[in-house]
């Protein structure tokens, strides 16, 4: 077993029991692999998330310090609120991983403009019927800090789900690390097997994030299933290159 | 299939929607609260139809917003439910018409036109595979209404 987790070389004999065990150990190698690197997959996107969730509501409580204090109207607040939230939601798709931004991707945005949302909180806070321009500018203010404060918040159906997965990815990923320590502890040279793993795992790890890249270029924007696939494969060939190069 | 006006159905708001929690709505028919609640801050649309009730709602969340779809019994037991959308997306809900008695046209997300059709009774769905993408439902094996739609994706970052 002391060479479970390491990609077997091929049996001396012919055997069909040590082909069965090669077959095996590579099995086993394999599963660490992609374990470490879904794992790495569910933690990046998963702690994108919660950044995106802060950014956003920290956004809109300065925007709505900023009313507030004079500094700004409400209305420019509402404003910037729209605009900055795109802003945060770019950025954190550019730090998600492939799997997550074709995720974000696989559906076409069609959202309300300023206007519309104005609108519907009219209709919200004073009933059908209502108009922006008839109302008081002190009620105006409030529409505008209700756009504000919706624009602060974050779909919990996807934290939660995020939430889980973050999880997931934190225990896929001691699985992994789990799976090395046994191949290190049980390796006669304890050094260069913990080089090996190192490297391996490591491999594993970008060799699944340049896979998914690759694979998210080939199949165009939006493609989920077809980044996972070139993760996976991505993963295995850099981490069978990796320890073959070992 | 008939449109409910606000009068005749609509949402009372229990809890916004915030990081942790699903926004909560009772709903109430006809004035009166009825004792059910719904995971929802906005009704949309809703209808009466040969099997109940069905309504459209969100989260009033509008820069990732979600489409809920309930199916309710005329005795308010919950038949089927099911959303529309996906993560760092969001979507508009615009009624389109309704056609026959048992089906619904909408536009949400996707830039296309979404079709739901109640169904008689309950069919068989493969759990896991959603009947079009960004309609996710809960873990189960049958369903009351079906959604279809071709929803394009985005073009580049």
């Amino acid at each position: 077993m002391a060479t479970a987790t390491t990609a077997p070389a091929q049996p001396a004999t012919g055997s069909a029991a040590d082909k069965d065990r090669s077959a095996f150990e590579t099995a086993i190698w394999l599963i660490k692999v992609e374990m470490g690197n879904a794992g790495t997959y569910m933690t990046i996107d998963a702690n994108a998330r919660i950044a995106y969730t802060r950014q956003i509501d920290a956004m809109a409580n300065e925007l709505r310090t900023q009313a507030l204090s004079g500094r700004i109207t409400w209305a420019q607040a509402a404003q910037q609120a729209q605009d900055t939230r795109n802003v945060i939601m770019e950025v954190i798709r550019g730090r998600s991983t492939p799997f997550g931004r074709a995720m974000a991707q696989q559906i076409k945005a069609e959202g309300k403009t300023l206007n519309e949302l104005i609108a519907r909180k009219v209709q919200q806070l004073h009933g059908p019927g209502a108009q922006f321009d008839r109302l008081t500018g002190t009620q105006q203010n409030a529409v505008y800090a209700e756009i504000v404060k919706s624009a602060g918040k974050s779909n919990p159906r996807v934290t939660q789900t995020m939430r889980g997965l973050s999880r997931a990815g934190r225990g896929l990923i001691v699985l992994s690390l789990a799976m090395s320590v046994y191949n290190v502890a049980n390796a006669q040279d304890k050094v260069a097997a913990t080089g090996r793993e190192v490297a391996v795992t490591g491999a594993g790890i970008g060799g699944g994030m340049a896979g998914g890249a690759l694979a998210g270029l080939a199949c165009g924007p939006g493609a989920p299933v077809c980044v996972a696939v070139g993760a996976f494969v991505g993963g295995a060939l850099a981490a069978f290159g990796m320890d073959m190069l070992w | 299939m008939d449109v409910l006006a606000p009068e005749e159905l609509s949402l009372h708001l229990l809890r916004e929607a915030d990081a942790r929690h699903k926004p909560l709505s009772d709903i109430v028919l006809a004035g009166q609260r009825i004792g059910r609640t719904v995971e929802a801050a906005v009704l949309e649309a809703a209808f009466r139809c040969d099997s109940g009730y069905l309504l459209f709602t969100t989260d009033d969340v509008p820069g990732e917003e979600f489409l809920g779809i309930h199916l309710f019994s005329p005795e308010f037991e919950r038949l089927d439910t099911a959303t529309l959308g996906g993560m760092y997306s969001t979507g508009s809900f615009l009624l389109l018409g309704v056609e026959g008695t048992d089906t619904v046209r909408f536009r949400f997300i996707g830039g296309t036109d979404w079709r739901l059709k109640v169904l008689p009774r309950s069919r068989l769905r493969m759990p896991l595979m959603p009947e079009a993408r960004g309609v996710s439902r809960p873990l189960g094996f049958s369903r009351r209404f079906e959604i279809t739609g071709r929803p394009q994706r985005e073009l580049s970052d």
